[in-house]
């Protein structure tokens, strides 16, 4: 981290920015509060008022009490747990393995995982289908858990992979003088210290899953146990969205997502690998 | 290279490492001891066994789901799959390809693809690391707050953000020219009747959405580069500007490399953002890139052979690009 | 190792949270895009069928229009799918093309069909295939009783209605209060206007017929509606149209009866009548009235259709009509309920019933989706002055053709 070295000028100009872009941030977000309380379905307004005329807390009754709102979201924790688990654990091995080791197709194997991201999604609807159909794997939760986990994986190995370039071998080379199998030292030294490469591939697995519904929507036949984005999307037609309860539900949705950043950010500021060389 | 962070002690343990690794890259493990000579045989065994175990999984699981659609459209891209023929296709060539590329359209909605692309890559890169960097700045306070704000356009789903946007752009009521017209004087812009404002309308929007991402990955890869290296460059009088790019931009170009990259083509096939704040391509089906006609070809038209070989043409393209920037970067090279 | 042993007691746990118990009950499953009010109604009709007897049960998927269609021919040409579908009309072209459903004929007794109107029977191309149990989805005239409190019966009169209601407050240049307000830059809210000045789509072999007098009638129609009555905003989607409405900063709107119940919960004390007669040519402004019903699925196995047959004959007969033209205030379809007291003494519902006589059925043929798409472009170009009515017309009738021609290769 920098020290103190920064003007007073360039200290103020830190946070006017930091400041401005916070409002870009969450300015639209107050409008979408603003539609969640507003009676009568309207997702837009002539007033950039911010508590609409009538606002109520109806909207968010009905979500939480008339509709499967809670059991969606028990749902969806539970995809999104195990895909996050999935992602770190077969991550960080992986991308271990790229970073440490030379074997044959390594670099095809690198290109491979890229390779995987480019098909438009909209194409592989079909045919997952049919092989989800065949598979006996349609309105089960395997299904859409392998396919999270493969469309998160690429980036996550990829992502680990750069990090674990940051760190020297030489630390796992002591930990081998010292006697550690190649797996404890990955495990005991290593590991700890990708800490905030970690919370990427946690974060970026869990939003993966908690976001996802093209796949959902094809696997997924039975309103119990719909993920929440389809859950959301039932409150949208084709010519008309109940819009009063999908904004209630988005913000809603949204909450736990925020949670796992706060709980995780901690470790994304670690700044522990270094000084761990010197000497 | 040289890797800055690298002591002197490293860099020996390094080439030491070098010489004994050779060409099967196996750590500096197995010690000749004349007393008890290793087994080499199920030590190779083993490193083979302990590598299948890290990389066996997520091998197994990415190509299973991949692998079968991928050819599957690869059929279907020769093919004449249409609602006519939804059952009863057959392969009939290069026909579609040519069909593709005969479609009057199809060269100026790839253009607009790629300004699409590297317009928001480089707001998202640039804003998100300048967006870290200042975040990680010790003299800020109230971290993790500023933190939370930033990343929720990432938190909150795409289709009301989107819809919101949408309408922050309109004519008369949208607050974008509100603020325009209050605070700049302007007159107001025709954000969505216009085939330029339109395309700029959803590319701002889809900045908006994709800086946090960026953010947190740079917050992440900051994290890897030593202070000292900074606090030697002070002792040296660098500027921050100087600073910036000679130590924070290397250093973090190991992380940042995968992120852009896919973030490259999960930008260029990204349908939601175009669809949604476009109304499906308005105005005048100006506002489209290439993937969601791929989508209007499959689901409204029903053309399933022309759209696969739209796709294996998106494919092709980044294919390309991809493998062009990644030579340049050496990105598939290790640190060591 | 704790950890791959974790994983694999997840994995095994939750793909298990997948199976359901097998009560030996013949399912017979729905998909439909029913929203709201109706959804609810539906849900509860379900329910009642489900409680009352123990070998059938009806399990109801909702899902959008869009992706209702193309994920149940998806999932019937692989052979799957639900065993009813309930949609739209216009679905029936797409779906009898991939031979996705079954005739009618094959499910349901001669004698049961007989009992509804023409409109109820959706035919393409001489078979039955879709059986609606409600007629709608017309383009009203929706307005603001505060406001305008009787509505115009001729184009001529509520052009001097609305004037009469535009105003500007403050000042500022920009109206507060519109006359009317729809989504005039979709081709579905242009129709009215264009049976009104006397066009339409296709003609009976599935040919566009928009390149013609009529059509740049109607086209000039909404342009002075804007330009030189200045009436109308100058740039209004759905949701803005809905919002100027509901806020009571436009007089009037035109919409269809999904949007009606929403306006209420505004707080508008709203009335609904016919498009106004064009004053030109002494035509209705002739909204498109589309059936919704349901088809059956032809992966329907034998064994499963006496079932099929009992819950179709359930949400479709005269009680369910009755009752939904009770809470819902849909059109039926069946003639016995169509002609009975109940529904002639509903006020709302004839409301409702006057506009579907002044409308024009849907065509169901599968070309209507290159209508809509080739359409929209040329139209909003003529929108934005990008080029003359004469043009765009022209340019929608070469694009609708050559989309058409497309969809051959």
């Amino acid at each position: 981290m920098s020290t103190s070295s920064t003007s007073t000028l360039g200290k103020i100009g830190s946070y006017a920015f930091l400041t401005f872009f916070v409002f870009l941030s969450v300015y639209p977000i107050t409008r979408i509060i603003t539609v969640s309380l507003r009676p009568g379905d309207q997702l837009l307004s002539t007033s950039l008022d911010f508590i609409p005329d009538g606002a109520t807390l109806d909207n968010y009754r009905a979500l939480l009490f008339e509709t499967p709102f809670l059991r969606w979201m028990l749902n969806s924790v539970l995809v999104a747990f195990v895909v996050t688990v999935t992602g770190v654990a077969l991550a960080s091995t992986a991308g271990y393995a790229i970073s440490r080791y030379r074997f044959l197709g390594r670099g095809s194997m690198l290109s491979g995982l890229l390779i995987t991201q480019m098909f438009p999604a909209t194409m592989l609807l079909l045919p997952l289908y049919v092989v989800l159909i065949n598979l006996k794997l349609l309105n089960s939760y395997l299904g859409i858990i392998v396919i999270y986990s493969a469309t998160a994986l690429p980036f996550c190995v990829w992502q680990m992979k750069g990090y674990y370039d940051t760190i020297p071998v030489a630390l796992e080379e002591a930990a081998r003088i010292d006697g550690c199998t190649p797996w404890q030292a990955f495990r005991r030294v290593i590991f700890p210290l990708a800490a905030p490469a970690l919370v990427i591939t946690a974060l970026f697995s869990f939003m993966t899953a908690w976001n996802e519904y093209v796949v959902a929507n094809v696997v997924l036949q039975d309103t119990d146990m719909f993920t929440l984005p389809l859950g959301l999307k039932m409150f949208q037609g084709d010519m008309t969205t109940q819009w009063g309860l999908y904004a209630a539900g988005a913000l809603l949705v949204s909450i736990p997502v925020v949670g796992l950043f706060l709980a995780l950010s901690r470790y994304l500021i670690s700044g522990l690998t270094l000084g761990a060389v010197k000497g | 290279m040289l890797e800055a962070k690298d002591t002197v002690a490293a860099l020996e343990a390094r080439e030491r490492t070098k010489e004994e690794a050779g060409q099967n890259g196996r750590p500096r493990t197995e010690r000749t001891d004349p007393v008890r000579p290793a087994p080499r045989l199920s030590e190779a065994w083993q490193h083979r066994i302990f590598l299948g175990a890290l990389l066996g999984p997520t091998v197994l699981i990415v190509l299973s789901v991949v692998a079968y659609p991928f050819f599957y459209n690869v059929v279907l891209s020769l093919s004449n799959m249409n609602i006519y023929h939804i059952r009863d296709w057959d392969v009939i060539g290069f026909q579609q390809y040519a069909a593709v590329f005969s479609e009057p359209a199809f060269w100026n909605v790839f253009l607009k693809t790629v300004v699409w692309t590297a317009v928001n890559i480089v707001f998202h890169v640039g804003l998100g690391v300048f967006l870290a960097v200042i975040l990680n700045k010790s003299f800020i306070v109230g971290k993790p707050a500023w933190r939370v704000l930033l990343i929720l356009p990432w938190a909150l789903p795409q289709y009301i953000t989107a819809l919101t946007w949408r309408g922050m752009f309109n004519y008369e009521y949208g607050a974008v020219n509100l603020l325009l017209s209050k605070a700049f004087g302007m007159s107001p812009i025709a954000w969505l009747t216009s085939p330029f404002e339109a395309f700029v309308a959803v590319i701002l929007t889809n900045i908006w959405l994709g800086f946090p991402f960026m953010m947190v990955v740079a917050l992440g890869g900051l994290q890897s580069i030593p202070g000292e290296l900074y606090e030697a460059a002070d002792v040296d009088g660098a500027s921050e500007w100087k600073k910036f790019w000679s130590i924070t931009v290397p250093l973090l170009k190991p992380v940042m490399i995968p992120a852009i990259t896919l973030g490259i083509v999960w930008t260029f096939n990204n349908i939601n953002v175009v669809w949604l704040v476009s109304n499906g391509g308005e105005p005048n089906d100006q506002t489209h890139i290439l993937v969601s006609y791929v989508y209007e070809a499959a689901f409204q038209m029903y053309r399933f052979g022309w759209a696969a070989a739209l796709s294996m043409v998106i494919f092709g393209v980044l294919f390309v690009f991809t493998q062009v920037l990644l030579k340049r970067t050496n990105a598939t090279e290790g640190a060591y | 190792m704790t950890m791959p042993r974790l994983l694999l007691t997840l994995l095994f746990a939750v793909s298990l949270v997948g199976c359901r118990p097998d009560d030996g009950r013949t399912r017979v499953r729905i998909w439909h895009q029913k929203i709201g009010a109706e959804r609810a109604f539906f849900n509860e009709a379900v329910a009642r069928y489900n409680a009352a007897q123990d070998s059938v049960v009806i399990e109801p998927l909702y899902r959008e229009t869009e992706e209702l269609r193309n994920l149940f021919v998806v999932g019937a040409v692989g052979g799957q799918g639900p065993e009813l579908i309930f949609g739209p009309a216009d679905n029936i072209g797409i779906l009898a093309l991939t031979e996705t459903i079954r005739p009618l004929d094959d499910v349901l007794p001669a004698d049961y069909l007989a009992q509804f109107t023409d409109e109820g029977i959706i035919r393409w191309e001489g078979e039955p295939w879709m059986l609606a149990d409600q007629i709608g989805n017309q383009l009203v005239f929706v307005y603001n009783k505060a406001l305008l409190p009787t509505p115009p019966a001729t184009t001529d009169e509520m052009i001097a209605a609305l004037q009469r209601v535009t105003r500007d407050d403050n000042g500022d240049g920009t109206p507060d209060t519109y006359g009317l307000t729809w989504n005039y830059r979709e081709p579905f809210f242009f129709i009215p206007f264009l049976t009104g000045f006397g066009g339409w789509v296709l003609d009976d072999e599935g040919h566009p017929t928009l390149d013609n007098e009529a059509t740049v009638r109607a086209i000039r129609f909404v342009l002075d509606l804007r330009d030189k009555y200045r009436v109308i905003p100058g740039e209004s989607d759905y949701d803005v149209a809905e919002t100027l409405f509901k806020e009571g900063r436009a007089a009037s709107i035109i919409n269809g009866p999904w949007a009606w119940a929403g306006y209420g919960d505004s707080g508008i004390d709203y009335g609904i009548a016919p498009i106004p007669r064009v004053s030109e040519t002494g035509k209705w402004a002739a909204p498109m009235v589309a059936a919704k019903g349901y088809s059956v699925n032809v992966n329907v196995p034998d064994e499963k259709l006496p079932a099929v047959r009992a819950v179709l004959m359930y949400l479709t007969d005269a009680e369910m009509q009755r009752q939904m033209a009770a809470d819902l205030a849909t059109i039926p379809t069946m003639r016995t309920v169509r002609d009975s007291d109940a529904v002639r003494d509903n006020a709302e519902l004839q409301a409702s019933l006057e506009t579907v006589e002044k409308g024009r059925m849907m065509p169901i043929a599968p070309q209507m989706r290159q209508v809509w798409d080739g359409m929209r472009g040329p139209y909003q170009l003529v929108m934005n002055g990008a080029v003359t009515p004469e043009e765009g017309a022209r340019l929608m009738q070469e694009n609708v053709e050559k989309l058409i021609a497309d969809t051959f290769l």
